[in-house]
């Protein structure tokens, strides 16, 4: 088999900065802000602790002095949107340019990017993942956007309440004077203490430039050209498949296994009795399919539901149904 | 014995057992993993591709019955996502999951090369061998009535 037959085929481009975690943590120059999020109660008061990329292992956010914004992303995606709509909360209340967000998603630490809603554990269930993070997100995209601002008022010598922001810069609007994000990255100091934002300080709705906007979901692209990568698509060195037979009914085991001709089958590597089932340790995916078809096997009665007839069940339930004990 | 086919128009070689699904074939021998598998049964149309360029469900091909053929997945549709159809699925934002969308895709192509017009009906014919348990379909028919008019 030929296995790099593809290896000069060019990749598909992106449709923004692709930034591993890797480069994340060891970015070369700029800032990485990260904050720990309360839970319930407490979920509002984001602290912010800020470092020189490099230093902080999990930021939320870093900057880089080209004016990449990378921005993690703490829900799974699981085609609900929330690997956009999460960092675009972030990116609003930052009023980063979009256009040079990366996103990337959060590696499994709780008790950085755990979900105010689920008690901070990293779960995405229950269209809960926006609500919950909403008000700490935007609340901790204002603080860092309010360190930009204040370094960019001691840089221009000029009063902060001065200073306004576009995407991505910084504006005084008497000079004319402008400073990009990126810009800034490369001389700003980050404050001991986190700067407070009062809930009445965030932007007013009408003034969001990503919220309720419509923002091409950022993992769309990789969707149409297969470039997306699914649990099923990941391949490593020497890897073997499984798979399982399971007993016919709850609580059954198996009895006799007739295992030869799934053993002859070529990539079959092993056949495993399992309390509740069979399996098959294979070479290759499609080993793991034939080789389950090829076995035979029979199995214990144990299981209650043994010569359960669905005809004779509806009886049963219709007179628990009339049985007003059973209520 | 080798199987020599072509695949998104570069040679390829098999020595997969004569009887291995195409479908397994591209994903884990040619890494090309953006054709899926769904049902492994022809039911869902997730591993559809291109043979000879015709729809086919790789999961229902054999590699031995492809010796010579020419193979188009969904990497090779287009170099930069540039197909009508690709452009309308992002138009329309069509995925959610995305999982099935590879098939639902080069079947899609394969309508448009067939028939450049097609009517709505005839759009909801072709693409019923493709299944999305997300349930995409209304912006499935929108994206390819859109791929029709812009193509």
């Amino acid at each position: 088999m030929t296995q790099d037959l593809f290896a000069t085929i060019p990749a598909h481009p992106q449709p923004r900065p692709a930034v591993s975690r890797r480069e994340v943590m060891m970015g070369a120059a700029g800032l990485s802000f990260a904050f720990v999020l309360g839970v319930e109660g407490r979920a509002a008061a984001a602290v912010l602790a800020a470092e020189r990329t490099g230093k902080t292992l999990s930021p939320w956010v870093s900057i880089s002095t080209d004016g990449t914004i990378t921005i993690m992303s703490p829900a799974v995606e699981m085609g609900q949107g929330s690997m956009t709509s999460l960092p675009v909360i972030v990116a609003d209340e930052l009023d980063a340019d979009w256009s040079k967000v990366a996103v990337v998603p959060a590696p499994p630490v709780d008790a950085i990017y755990g979900n105010p809603g689920f008690g901070g554990m990293m779960y995405t269930a229950g269209s809960n993942a926006v609500t919950s993070y909403f008000t700490p997100l935007r609340t901790f995209g204002a603080q860092v956007r309010r360190v930009l601002l204040e370094n960019a008022a001691k840089r221009l010598a000029v009063p902060v309440e001065e200073l306004t922001t576009e995407p991505s810069m910084v504006v005084h609007a008497k000079s004319g004077r402008r400073l990009g994000y990126g810009e800034i990255a490369a001389f700003a100091e980050i404050p001991d203490k986190a700067p407070e934002i009062r809930p009445e300080q965030l932007k007013k709705r009408a003034d969001f430039r990503l919220i309720g906007h419509d923002v091409m979901r950022v993992e769309l692209p990789m969707k149409v050209n297969g470039s997306a990568k699914y649990s099923i698509d990941q391949q490593i060195p020497g890897m073997i498949y499984g798979t399982v037979i399971r007993a016919p009914v709850e609580g059954s085991a198996p009895d006799k296994i007739e295992d030869a001709k799934a053993k002859a089958v070529p990539g079959v590597i092993a056949v495993v009795k399992l309390p509740y089932g069979v399996g098959v340790l294979t070479e290759t995916a499609w080993a793991a399919f034939a080789g389950h078809q090829a076995l035979d096997v029979s199995w214990t009665r144990e299981g209650r539901a043994w010569g359960f007839d669905s005809d004779k069940g509806m009886e049963l339930f219709a007179a628990a149904a009339r049985d007003p004990k059973s209520r | 014995m080798a199987i020599n086919f072509i695949v998104n128009g570069k040679a390829a070689s098999s020595d997969a057992p004569p009887a291995t699904p195409l479908l397994w074939v591209i994903r884990e021998d040619l890494k090309l993993t953006g054709t899926k598998f769904g049902c492994g049964t022809g039911l869902c149309g997730a591993c559809m591709v291109h043979i000879d360029g015709k729809r086919g469900f790789s999961c229902q091909t054999q590699v031995s019955e492809i010796a010579g053929k020419s193979i188009t997945t969904i990497e090779g549709l287009s170099e930069t996502s540039s197909h009508p159809e690709q452009k309308a699925w992002l138009a329309e934002q069509v995925p959610q999951c995305g999982y099935c969308q590879s098939g639902q895709i080069m079947s899609a192509a394969d309508l448009l090369k067939q028939n450049a017009k097609p009517t709505r009906a005839q759009i909801v014919e072709h693409m019923s061998t493709n299944i999305c348990r997300c349930g995409t379909y209304q912006r499935i028919i929108r994206a390819v009535e859109r791929a029709a008019r812009e193509a």
